[in-house]
């Protein structure tokens, strides 16, 4: 009888000491991964970091987002951009010069299919405005010719346009903000994280990473293909994103540089891979514009890779990503050679 | 004789005492872990020494005393989380002390207190923010209040004396 | 008081209250395996709905009130919103774990979380 009782409580005492164990376990390690919602540049950032001081981490990653949207969004009175687009000159800081450099870089690999200089037509169409009006052709054309970025000239840290120039950095601003997000996370304890800025990605971590590429027909959370990939950047372009609708007829937001209208292809969307946030937008974007077969080359010199999805349903992986990706969809399929 | 002077003297007293340990406890950083608001409880000590050889009313008064020097100084909601969270544990203490007189020691009852404590604190949090998102919290509030109360247990018992040397100090 | 420091009533006691609190735990566990949807106005949450159970609930927020979300049959939406371009409202029904909506100018999110299958991409990029 004694021993029975004797069970009982050593077995009693033990649950204790497992309880409380499992208790504080539970808490350390939730503590140390948190998830994040906030808004920031235009767009939902969410946040997902595990590692010591993660809540500061993510408070610090909005901050330097919001700071970065200071100085580049021409929407911003007085930011770095609009006090440039307003007087056609201006000293920018050094941040923003290597900004504007290596997107003009981008401008001129992709032979102009992006443009920064494409603010006034950006401004002319307005997508997704309340009461959205399709502009006249010879408005359209006008604006057009001041789509330039050869005319941005750069001396120091002077930047100077052209006559009726705009810059308008909407196709790359949100992969800049990863990249800032990248920087602090660097600098930190961190050991992963995955934040999502208005849809562009930025992963770290030393684990490969499952990622769901939204179904350019479907609804906001539909994704019909998964690619693995180890830590980097990811982002998408697609006729989905923005849309105006105007006499029976749509209209999405990305504009081409040559015609002054949306960009009419066989594309839905374009997914660039890269090491580097603002790459991965402006080249999401760039190749969109390009189409599939322009596209490759301007990947391959970036080191980059992509998911192309076509009006046909079709699906066409660059060759980085041949063995990684995943069809979830029926209704899609992943293009194979013979 | 214990007049009622003296007796009011001395919740006085150990009123301000409850608040001084109350206000170091507050120059601690908050602990990750734990929601904020929620204290270590150091000031149960003179609280559970009042509810033991004063009475309730005391004691009551005590928290009181301690609660509304947090009304000052943090606002009325922090207010509500602290006497709600004092209210049912003085009330548990005095419970306990009267009912299981001879089976509990320093430790139970400090244990007991200490809980009460927190689940006061965590029923007026819920409703002041008509969510139930806190009781995510409850698994860490009451282990820390089983670890509090044996610690400020403990304490109670070895500064008994010097307790008793106060209250004698002032009922004759 | 010649009170004892501590009872085997005492160490009794702490152990049936921990064991409590393991129970709890384990409850709290288990409620991770509901679908839950949070509504978040300018970052705090302001309502949790719970899909698994088919909570039924009419959520008005946003910037003047003029947002309004429902819950009803495990699923989740924006009903209406005084926002220009209404792609919260186009953004559908949300129905598992990790579905997202927003309403920018309005600052209204919504997320749903729980009932995690494991199978699910980290991040979804869009």
């Amino acid at each position: 009888m004694k021993d029975k009782k004797k069970m009982t409580v050593i077995i009693a005492v033990s649950a204790a000491f497992l309880i409380v164990a499992a208790v504080i376990f539970d808490v350390i390690s939730s503590k140390t991964e948190i998830e994040k919602t906030d808004f920031a540049m235009g767009a939902v950032i969410s946040q997902k970091i595990t590692g010591r001081n993660a809540e500061e981490t993510a408070d610090e990653i909005i901050s330097s987002i919001k700071e970065r949207e200071n100085a580049i969004s021409w929407r911003i009175e007085n930011s770095e951009i609009a006090l440039l687009n307003k007087n056609k000159k201006a000293e920018v800081s050094d941040e923003t010069l290597s900004v504007l450099t290596e997107l003009l870089d981008v401008c001129q690999k992709s032979r102009g299919a992006v443009d920064l200089t494409i603010g006034n037509l950006t401004g002319l169409w307005n997508i997704g405005s309340e009461n959205f009006v399709v502009p006249e052709k010879d408005e359209i054309s006008e604006t057009l010719d001041a789509v330039s970025w050869e005319e941005v000239e750069i001396k120091g840290n002077i930047v100077t346009l052209g006559e009726n120039q705009k810059i308008d950095l909407g196709f790359a601003g949100k992969g800049l903000a990863c990249d800032d997000a990248k920087k602090i996370l660097d600098a930190s304890d961190i050991s992963e994280a995955i934040i999502n800025v208005g849809g562009s990605l930025c992963l770290y971590g030393k684990n490969d990473f499952t990622v769901g590429v939204r179904n350019p027909l479907g609804d906001v959370n539909d994704y019909m293909v998964v690619i693995t990939i180890s830590e980097g950047f990811v982002s998408t372009s697609g006729n989905y994103e923005r849309v105006s609708e105007f006499g029976g007829e749509k209209y999405h937001h990305i504009l081409s540089t040559e015609t002054g209208y949306p960009v009419e292809n066989d594309l839905l969307s374009v997914t660039v891979v890269c090491n580097s946030g603002l790459l991965s937008d402006a080249l999401s974007t760039a190749c969109y514009c390009l189409g599939y077969e322009k596209s490759l080359e301007l990947l391959e010199e970036y080191d980059a890779e992509a998911v192309f999805i076509f009006d046909s349903k079709t699906v066409k992986v660059t060759e980085g990503l041949k063995d990684r990706t995943e069809i979830k969809n029926d209704e899609f399929e992943l293009w194979k050679e013979n | 004789m214990k007049t009622k002077t003296q007796k009011i003297a001395l919740s006085g007293i150990l009123g301000a005492q409850a608040l001084a340990l109350s206000f170091i406890e507050n120059l601690l950083p908050a602990m990750p872990f734990l929601p904020p608001g929620v204290k270590l409880g150091l000031s149960n000590i003179v609280t559970m020494f009042t509810a033991g050889t004063m009475g309730f009313f005391p004691a009551l008064a005590v928290t009181l005393i301690k609660s509304l020097f947090v009304l000052l100084t943090r606002g009325v909601t922090a207010f509500f989380m602290s006497f709600g969270g004092g209210f049912l544990s003085t009330v548990a203490m005095c419970l306990m002390i009267k009912l299981v007189k001879d089976k509990s020691g320093f430790v139970g009852v400090a244990v007991v207190s200490a809980i009460c404590h927190n689940i006061g604190q965590l029923a007026v949090s819920i409703i002041v923010t008509k969510t139930t998102a806190f009781v995510y919290y409850a698994p860490v509030l009451l282990l820390s209040g089983v670890v509090m109360g044996i610690i400020t247990g403990i304490i109670l018992k070895a500064v008994m004396p010097l307790l008793m040397k106060q209250s004698k100090f002032f009922i004759k | 008081m010649e009170r004892k420091l501590i009872t085997k009533n005492d160490i009794l006691l702490i152990v049936v209250i921990i064991l409590i609190i393991g129970a709890g735990f384990l409850l709290k566990s288990f409620s991770s395996s509901q679908l839950v949807a949070e509504v978040y106005y300018d970052g705090k949450i302001v309502e949790t709905v719970n899909l698994t159970e088919k909570e039924e609930k009419k959520i008005i927020t946003g910037e003047n009130d003029s947002v309004v979300v429902v819950a009803e049959d495990g699923k989740i939406y924006f009903e209406k919103s005084d926002c220009p371009d209404k792609v919260c409202i186009k953004s559908g029904e949300l129905h598992q774990n990790g579905d997202f909506a927003s309403c920018l100018p309005e600052k209204v999110v919504i997320k749903v979380s729980g009932a995690k299958k494991g199978n699910e991409p980290d991040a979804i990029v869009y």
